[in-house]
């Protein structure tokens, strides 16, 4: 075999390999590659090229695309873009954060609120900070009602006096962020409860807020139907 | 993990951003962790980059191809954080000892199967010098063409191919996959006797 035949082969193998792992040249090309150094060399860089196509990517931890892009407009715009129209234009001073997960899983028709989980948060008195909320959802639900209902001494940014707040929203299948800027206005402990339904499901969690400082107790408070 | 409220909630100037960028995201995100060879430093490159190109976000709904664009940006941002990184007295290291994880033990050779050569290679690519571990990224992991890496290298063709011919060079050498050296999977022929018209050379 010569050195043309080789290269065929190679090229041959190379397009095998891309369907079949197990494959290499057959045992003449082999012959000729192991006496001929040009063709050891092409064999190499086709070889080595193989692998580095069959890499696989890596990828990205869960939600990393999502606080990227979330971090960015905050960075640019102090969040002031962040919140449209839809969720007051709000213009929340984004600090510390507290993370409250929330499951709504299940079979679809059914309540969920027995896998409800509360948590706490503290809060800087008289300073808007974002409450985020993941709510995990087995399937996409079209026109979930999100329900927030706020404690006296609780005010969510861009509702003034207004104690709940409800509207429609889309979820999509697996871990859904809801970002509450909120504002403590005293030194009294509060809370917020956060409701979902669609359909005949329904799910509750209250958040316990408490100004920064105090020592808070995790779960204590009881779910709201 | 889903935003409840990107789409009925974000801004339009954010919306318009995300939607831009999103489906980019995976490919910029591999070739961060590429260049990085960890996942830290990938997620603080990606997102140094979109804290940056969001300003520029009217600028981006104007480019045709923009993944390649990106591509530059990330790539550019990079080299920019290693020259300042190379700059502190106390990183007046090696280059890639940031990048440096302990050599193959054993025999490294290129019959390793499965996750074991993935990580010969990553190893391997972490060693190359940053231009040339992205080019090797972009050509052969991302598919791009050399003539497209012009554009985001900023490097005529022929430079491309030389600095892609040396890096092959290198990975072969840290693979020891030289053909029929010892270890490689070639050897499993070696004991058969090459026909006499074989021992060409190069014809």
């Amino acid at each position: 075999m010569n050195c043309k035949d080789t290269r065929y082969h190679i090229q041959l193998w190379l397009q095998a390999a891309g369907t079949d792992a197990g494959s290499e040249p057959d045992g003449e090309s082999l012959r000729h590659i192991k006496c001929c150094s040009a063709c050891r060399l092409e064999y190499g860089d086709a070889v080595l090229d193989q692998l580095l196509r069959q890499q696989s990517a890596p990828v990205a931890r869960d939600g990393f695309f999502d606080r990227a892009i979330i971090a960015a407009v905050q960075r640019n715009t102090g969040a002031s873009q962040l919140w449209g129209r839809g969720f007051g234009a709000l213009a929340a001073s984004v600090a510390a954060v507290a993370l409250v997960v929330g499951l709504w899983g299940g079979v679809p028709g059914t309540s969920s609120r027995d896998v409800a989980r509360d948590a706490g948060v503290a809060q800087i008195l008289h300073e808007a900070q974002t409450v985020r909320v993941l709510i995990d959802s087995v399937a996409a639900r079209d026109r979930a009602t999100i329900t927030i209902e706020l404690a006296e001494n609780l005010e969510l940014e861009g509702f003034p006096n207004q104690r709940v707040i409800e509207w429609q929203t889309d979820l999509l299948a697996g871990r859904n962020l809801l970002a509450l800027p909120v504002r403590l206005k005293d030194q009294g402990e509060s809370y917020l409860d956060v409701s979902l339904h669609h359909g005949d499901e329904q799910k509750a969690i209250r958040v316990s807020v408490r100004p920064a400082g105090t020592s808070m107790q995790l779960g204590a408070l009881p779910i709201r139907a | 993990m889903t935003i409840v409220n990107r789409l009925s909630f974000l801004s339009p100037s954010a919306r318009r951003f995300d939607t831009l960028v999103r489906p980019h995201l995976p490919s910029l995100y591999a070739f961060a962790f590429r260049l990085h060879g960890n996942p830290d430093d990938a997620e603080d490159l990606v997102q140094e980059v979109l804290a940056k190109l969001y300003a520029r976000a009217s600028e981006l709904a104007g480019i045709r191809d923009l993944r390649p664009w990106l591509q530059r940006v990330l790539y550019n941002q990079f080299v920019d954080g290693a020259r300042r990184q190379r700059s502190r007295p106390e990183a007046a290291a090696p280059e890639h000892a940031d990048y440096e994880i302990e050599d193959p033990t054993g025999d490294p050779g290129w019959h390793a199967e499965g996750a074991e050569l993935s990580e010969q290679i990553d190893r391997a690519l972490a060693r190359l010098d940053h231009d040339q571990r992205a080019l090797v990224v972009l050509h052969f992991m991302e598919g791009h063409t050399l003539e497209e890496l012009t554009r985001v290298f900023d490097a005529p063709l022929g430079t491309l191919k030389s600095r892609l011919h040396r890096a092959r060079a290198k990975l072969k050498h840290l693979l020891e996959m030289e053909p029929f050296a010892p270890g490689t999977r070639v050897v499993d022929i070696r004991e058969q006797q090459p026909p006499a018209d074989a021992m060409g050379n190069g014809q």
